[in-house]
């Protein structure tokens, strides 16, 4: 759906994006990530026509936007951290005003702001003020405006932000439903772990560069698999010992009382493997886990200054960019 | 279904209504020159009362009045109006907004314009009634009163475009606000002391030369007041309600006596001007805006 190649933005001796590129398929909701400076905002603008790209294609559909931008407003929802409001405006009047911006007019207008007001939860705001209404409703409010084209390809910049955890919970149900109804979403976002919560697959940008990029659960599971095997065994730690270090996927074995920390590098497989040659020796294991991993860990990981490349899996690569 | 009004326009049209600003203006400006004309009435009446005679270039006195107080409101309001146009979405974070939209730059800019422009022409024809005092006895005709409204129309559209220009190129409306009315205040006593300081540097050098045959004059300077909107009012308004010799004895002070088509045709060379700046303004302004354009 969405393919960007080559795309770099420079600001006189800065380049804010270097040969970027990404690819997002319909109906996938793309978690963007990335450090403060790394290009998010650079790469969302540009691609909502918002700023020049100085290099590179983006297209959408086949269609070059970056020549076409009627087509990417007719096709491109775009809601940013902070929407600003009009003085004196009700929540319909703005909704109608961005609805004759995309020239919808009339019943057509209303029947469709409405819709999306009830589907934001905000219905009963209609004849509001909208500069009375809390920041997590403003934010529910510029995402009812960026979908009153009904646009195929919402993107959103840090939409979370300065949300309380009510709000926040709102904003992702919405956009989980909305990915259900067919939308493609780019989602940008500081909260890792609410991006590991609805999106389909990330992409982490640093310095400009895609540095990972893959769905959700193979990036999740990869984090997994660099974390240890934590075993409980209630009895046969001796046994458990003699097997663990014996085999060829574990590379050190730490001991705490009950508990043996594992550092294991084998597939699921493997490990199911492991846990039966060590009941089958009598080891009576009480527990038997991967520590979970989590987006943070591997965002700090691979934004702290990894060298070589490091390949994920066949889809995910991870490039060296410091 | 097309909309039949620019969004922008609709949009600011229904919030400035809301606000009080617009009543207070309006009111403000009416309180003030029904306070002028009501004195004026009661001096004309006093006058009558002892001499037996009506003045009735005291009415003329009064139209003049207004149709100055009006231009000057002008000058000074629509700075105001139209130098937060677009710094002002900038501040609000709307302009991103309204430019990811199926608007394109000139829909945002025209209709800015245009609100701002209505604002202006609500205020000046409200006061109209008061002029219209003029009426009474005579001495102006209505062709006058359409004449000096087009004028307002010109000037409001120059110094508004001006104003929507420096609003799109500078960030802060307050920055924008102060730019502008620097900007005016260049445009008509900066270019009316650049004529002066043209005729002083002549001046002085017919004080050193002695020369009977040279003169002093403020030469093609004088050209600069053509970009000036307050002295061709001054102008307009002496053809509307003086001698028409006024502007000319303005020019002899400068020491221009020689009549050619430029001085002969001011007013409308200067409207043609102002109107092309008007225009020119109105493209930097969109430019300034159109994210395509801009390098950064």
């Amino acid at each position: 759906m969405l393919d960007v190649k080559g795309l770099t933005k420079r600001y006189k001796n800065f380049t804010a994006l270097d040969q970027f590129d990404l690819h997002v398929d319909r109906g996938e909701l793309f978690g963007f990530v990335g450090p403060n400076g790394a290009g998010k905002t650079t790469t969302i603008k540009i691609l909502t026509g918002l700023l020049r790209a100085d290099e590179g294609t983006v297209t959408l559909d086949g269609r070059n936007i970056l020549k076409e931008r009627a087509y990417i407003r007719e096709n491109i929802g775009y809601m940013p951290d902070f929407s600003g409001v009009y003085d004196n405006m009700k929540v319909f009047e703005y909704m109608e005003f961005y609805a004759s911006a995309y020239r919808i007019e009339g019943p057509e207008a209303r029947e469709r702001y409405y819709e999306l007001l009830e589907m934001v939860g905000l219905s009963q705001k209609a004849n509001s003020f909208v500069d009375e209404l809390s920041r997590g409703m403003k934010q529910r409010l510029s995402l009812a405006r960026a979908l009153i084209h009904d646009p195929r390809l919402l993107i959103l910049d840090e939409p979370a932000s300065g949300l309380d955890p009510q709000s926040r919970y709102h904003l992702k149900e919405v956009l989980k439903y909305l990915n259900r109804d067919g939308k493609t979403i780019i989602i940008s976002s500081h909260i890792l772990a609410e991006l590991s919560e609805m999106c389909t697959d990330i992409g982490i940008i640093d310095n400009g560069k895609m540095i990972l990029r893959g769905s959700l659960i193979d990036i999740l599971d990869q984090v997994n698999q660099n974390n240890p095997l934590e075993i409980t065994v209630y009895d046969g730690m001796e046994k458990a010992a003699r097997i663990l270090k014996e085999h060829s996927r574990v590379q050190t074995v730490t001991f705490d009382y009950h508990k043996i920390m594992v550092s294991f590098s084998g597939s699921h497989e493997e490990e199911a493997e492991l846990l039966k040659k060590l009941v089958i020796n009598d080891v009576a294991v009480y527990e038997f886990i991967r520590k979970p991993g989590s987006l943070e860990n591997l965002f700090m990981k691979i934004t702290e200054g990894k060298k070589e490349k490091v390949v994920v899996s066949n889809e995910i690569e991870m490039e060296p960019s410091f | 279904m097309r909309s039949r009004w620019n969004p922008v326009f609709k949009m600011e049209k229904m919030t400035s209504s809301r606000s009080a600003r617009m009543s207070v203006i309006v009111f403000g400006m009416n309180l003030i020159l029904t306070i002028a004309a009501l004195i004026m009435l009661y001096t004309i009446k006093h006058e009558t009362d002892y001499t037996g005679e009506i003045p009735y270039q005291s009415f003329i006195q009064l139209y003049r009045m207004i149709a100055f107080f009006e231009f000057a409101l002008i000058l000074l309001i629509v700075p105001a109006l139209t130098s937060g146009a677009v710094s002002g979405e900038r501040e609000r974070q709307t302009l991103d907004l309204l430019m990811s939209t199926k608007m394109n730059c000139w829909d945002i800019i025209v209709g800015k314009l245009g609100a701002s422009f209505r604002t202006v022409l609500i205020v000046i024809l409200s006061g109209f009634p008061v002029l219209s005092l003029v009426f009474i006895y005579g001495g102006i005709s209505e062709f006058d009163m359409i004449f000096l409204f087009s004028y307002y129309v010109i000037t409001a559209l120059f110094t508004g475009s001006l104003g929507i220009m420096l609003s799109s190129l500078f960030k802060k409306t307050a920055t924008s606000t102060a730019v502008s009315y620097i900007v005016l205040l260049l445009l008509t006593a900066g270019t009316g002391a650049a004529t002066y300081l043209f005729y002083r540097i002549s001046y002085t050098r017919f004080v050193e030369m002695n020369n009977l045959t040279f003169y002093p004059s403020a030469g093609k300077s004088i050209y600069f007041l053509l970009v000036n909107p307050a002295v061709s009012f001054y102008y307009f308004m002496n053809g509307q309600t003086g001698s028409g010799r006024e502007f000319y004895e303005f020019l002899f002070s400068a020491g221009i006596y020689e009549k050619n088509f430029i001085l002969e045709n001011w007013v409308m060379l200067s409207i043609g001007i102002q109107f092309v700046l008007s225009v020119i303004f109105i493209f930097v302004a969109v430019r300034a805006i159109d994210p395509m354009k801009k390098k950064y």
